[in-house]
């Protein structure tokens, strides 16, 4: 786990506070995911996922950021690539595609791509993993505030329908679009309330 | 009536006015000066080791409006050296007020931290008059009221003038707004021969390399209306320390989102001092709805309560980016935002880079800070010796 080694790291530097920390947090951590996955039911149907995995986002969100973060905590090799492309996920053996949806207005004029090119890529990727045999998770893991505009809309509108799962954070189906979604799609949906949920969640869906 | 009449009746009513004018001239003027002349004293708590001016970093600055303090809190004892910027914009007071409240009871045990409460110090001498916004606003502590400037966004042009007509940042060469070369979030990592703000930032770059800072932390208050708030913007290098901190308090104090800098946004404290220093940056932001546009009476209520009937009405109608209720935003609960998130970057930092420890005894917890208010975190000038206050 990284927990433990970033408390072998504490230990190595023979830092007494640093260990201390590393404990209070880890605990923290640990305690805030289980509290919060009590909630997070395991649907029926769920794909066989696998790592490695390629996470990118459709709009530059930094929701991957999150995700790529509670992989390293769990230790699943992940690689986050703001704007991979079908190249991208023939370049190693990816099990597992991640998009996360939600934009980022900085963050694409950033990257220099409007989003039509964001959905055009993404689509494509999407594809070409499903031809691959490479499992897709569509993730919202952001809430509300990254489902604010109309940009937000069509990076979730676009890509949710595709996914082999989808994980979404509670806040971003106030009006039912996810549910409804899933359900005419039959897309197993896994429901967050948090990000650190996924710490529970990731070793449950995951083989190693 | 004569004409002699007529005219010694034109030179009376001009002499009125005249009088009327210079009388309106110096009202303002007396109170420009107040504002402009006011000092806000600090108490140096137990944990500074020294008080410096920025000029020491770079000489040029020396005697210039944002000459500014520069607190040190040094434990003495190995470990990161953390720079936190109070006071970018003095219009956010939550943010100066977050930066006074370390100087007056942090105590590192390990690493150091370089505090400045008015990073740029001239942008807190003027206000904005034409948009109602007080001159001074108070803060209530158990021995009495403390008085502090308002301030303003960017800086007071008397002190940088004037501005060009396209400000070219330096070195990108992206063009800003005029009046952006006054604001010192759009001027890093400045020049040394520049305007005032582009030098500020020089010599807070030079600080920060001569120093060793490890990262810095800029404080920000935002307009509920504005899409990056209640967040913290990272360096691609901070990303993932924003990253753990926002899931965890997210998770356990206060919802908090994480944003990653653009890379091709130029000025800013998140993008610069990463890209041309050792060190990385982390920009928080908390919410001030004194900011938002559709607000109502601009006053001291509002700046310190953030409970604004229009601002509301505005969030009910969908047209906000963070939530608002009757309770609105206070500043104890803006500066205990700030505090709070310092205090777990502090933590998650020690986990990642446990070799170059920061530990820090004193900090206040965000639920005693919103129950107690910030000026119970204040001590009083006068009951300490002299050599234990400062100025800004």
């Amino acid at each position: 786990m990284r927990s433990i080694r970033i408390l072998d790291r504490a230990a190595r530097a023979g830092n007494p506070p640093a260990i201390a920390v590393a404990l209070a947090f880890i605990a923290a951590f640990a305690l805030c995911a289980a509290a919060g996955a009590q909630q997070n039911a395991l649907p029926k149907g769920l794909p066989e996922l696998k790592g490695p995995i390629l996470i990118t986002a459709c709009g530059q969100s930094p929701g991957g950021v999150y995700v790529k973060v509670v992989c390293r905590q769990v230790k699943l090799e992940a690689d986050l690539e703001e704007t991979a492309t079908v190249q991208t996920l023939g370049a190693r053996a990816y099990k597992t595609l991640i998009v996360i949806t939600g934009t980022s207005l900085k963050g694409m004029g950033s990257a220099g791509v409007e989003l039509s090119d964001e959905i055009k890529r993404c689509t494509e990727l999407v594809k070409k993993a499903k031809a691959s045999g490479v499992k897709v998770i569509v993730a919202q893991v952001e809430g509300a505030s990254r489902r604010v505009d109309e940009s937000d809309e069509q990076s979730i509108r676009s890509m949710t329908p595709l996914a082999d799962l989808l994980i979404t954070h509670n806040q971003a189906n106030k009006d039912g679009y996810f549910t409804k979604t899933a359900a005419e799609k039959k897309i197993p949906q896994i429901f967050i309330d948090q990000q650190l949920d996924l710490v529970k969640i990731f070793p449950q869906i995951f083989s190693k | 009536m004569k004409k002699s009449e007529q005219g010694k009746t034109l030179i009376a009513a001009k002499a009125a006015g005249l009088v009327a004018w210079a009388a309106v001239m110096v009202f303002a003027g007396v109170a420009f000066r107040q504002h402009r002349a006011w000092k806000e004293p600090v108490v140096l708590g137990p944990g500074v080791t020294a008080v410096r001016s920025l000029h020491e970093w770079f000489a040029p600055l020396k005697g210039t409006e944002n000459d500014c303090n520069v607190y040190v809190l040094d434990s003495g004892l190995p470990g990161s050296t953390i720079l936190v910027l109070g006071g970018t914009h003095p219009e956010e007071p939550a943010t100066n007020l977050a930066a006074e409240l370390l100087v007056e009871n942090a105590k590192p045990t390990s690493g150091k931290l370089l505090v400045a409460i008015h990073t740029n110090r001239s942008a807190s001498t003027v206000t904005r008059p034409g948009e109602a916004y007080p001159q001074f606003y108070s803060i209530k502590t158990a021995w009495g009221q403390k008085k502090y400037r308002m301030g303003d966004r960017s800086a007071n042009p008397l002190d940088s003038w004037p501005d060009p007509e396209t400000y070219v940042h330096y070195p990108s060469g992206q063009m800003l707004a005029y009046m952006d070369i006054r604001n010192i979030n759009r001027t890093w990592p400045g020049r040394p021969n520049g305007l005032l703000c582009e030098r500020t930032s020089y010599g807070f770059m030079q600080m920060i390399r001569k120093e060793k800072v490890d990262l810095v932390i800029d404080y920000h208050e935002a307009e509920l209306e504005y899409p990056v708030i209640g967040t913290i913007v990272a360096h691609q290098k901070a990303q993932e320390v924003a990253a753990m901190v926002s899931m965890d308090l997210s998770a356990s104090q206060f919802r908090i989102g994480m944003e990653v800098s653009p890379r091709t946004l130029h000025g800013l404290t998140h993008r610069e001092i990463g890209d041309f220093s050792d060190a990385t940056a982390l920009l928080f932001e908390s919410p001030e709805p004194f900011l938002d546009r559709v607000r109502g009476a601009t006053n001291e209520a509002l700046l310190l309560t953030g409970v604004d009937e229009f601002v509301q009405r505005a969030g009910k109608a969908g047209l906000l980016y963070w939530p608002i209720d009757e309770k609105g935003w206070p500043i104890e609960v803006r500066v205990g935002r700030h505090i709070a998130t310092t205090s777990k970057v502090f933590e998650v930092w020690n986990l990642l880079y446990p070799e170059k420890p920061i530990a820090v005894d004193g900090l206040p917890g965000y639920g005693d800070l919103a129950a107690k208010g910030v000026g119970a975190y204040f001590a009083d000038p006068a009951s300490v010796a002299k050599d234990r206050v400062a100025f800004e």
